[in-house]
């Protein structure tokens, strides 16, 4: 029988900045959502933008929100991370300059190479929506 | 460029995955987690011990699963399936689904999985997703 056993507040920790794709789950009107994020966790807080839409919506009606991370080699060898907290927007220049370089520094693939006075037009431009979620629950659990 | 998957596409993608993630409404709050499953023609199907999105969808069977195949960041596509939870817990179709969850999972016991500290196994849940709405996006 497989084995299963909770990961420590460091194992979760550890996993979060290990990796930097994700699933967003979120919720409204007694709705699930769940779609696969890019995100970047410097070790407090995880951040992860995304353009308007459903995602977007689905926040503003319900700010609570979920973030699962994983690390699945097969079946029976795997590892789960599960955080939760608020969803906030960034709204200002400096905010959201400051988590563009995170994500961009975590992920160089994945934000275009913009150097920091240009971040905050981009985004404008791009109708880019930047979240911060400060974790008020770590969850995980790993195959023994 | 994204696009969107037809419906068909969407099913022929979910029916050919073995992992997805599962939304469900624990106490109010968003709950995400990782399942392996099988797909029937109407639903997915899923075993798991008894615990918090057991208790949730019990509680609210409002169901969005997930399940996507990246190649790399613009190869990929993703799809998801909106449903209710509908357990089953005895008769014919639990045992067709048993054995659907064995022919996918064979290394895997009915009982899949105990956390480690609980004392016993407790009875495995068998339950189905039944898929009311799909939709797909890919890029690539």
């Amino acid at each position: 029988m497989l084995e299963v056993t909770e990961m420590s507040r460091g194992e979760t920790v550890a996993l979060l900045l290990r990796r930097v794709f994700g699933h967003l789950g979120c919720t409204r009107d007694g709705h699930p959502y769940v779609v696969p994020m890019n995100y970047a966790f410097d070790g407090e807080c995880l951040f992860f933008y995304t353009t308007e839409g459903t995602k977007t919506e689905f926040i503003a009606a319900n700010r609570e929100v979920c973030f699962q991370v994983e690390e699945i080699a097969d079946p029976l060898h795997w590892r789960s991370v599960i955080i939760t907290g608020h969803a906030e927007r960034l709204t200002s220049t400096e905010d959201v300059e400051r988590a563009m370089q995170h994500i961009t520094a975590r992920n160089p693939t994945l934000a275009p190479a913009i150097n920091r006075t240009k971040i905050g037009a981009w985004t404008r431009l791009n109708h880019v929506a930047l979240f911060r979620v400060r974790p008020e629950g770590f969850y995980g659990r790993k195959t023994a | 460029m994204i696009a969107k998957l037809s419906e068909e596409e969407s099913f022929a993608l979910l029916s050919s995955r073995r992992l997805a993630r599962l939304a469900c409404i624990a106490d109010g709050e968003p709950y995400v987690v990782p399942v392996n499953y099988v797909c029937d023609d109407i639903s997915i199907i899923v075993h798991s011990l008894p615990g918090t999105k057991i208790d949730a969808m019990r509680s609210n069977p409002r169901v969005c699963v997930q399940i996507d195949e990246i190649k790399d960041q613009f190869n990929w596509a993703s799809v998801l399936a909106f449903g209710n939870y509908k357990e089953m817990i005895s008769g014919a179709a639990r045992e067709r689904a048993m054995a659907l969850l064995l022919a996918g999972f064979p290394d895997l016991t009915p009982v899949e999985s105990v956390i480690a500290r609980d004392a016993g196994a407790p009875a495995p849940v068998i339950f189905r997703v039944l898929i009311d709405r799909v939709t797909g996006i890919r890029e690539g």
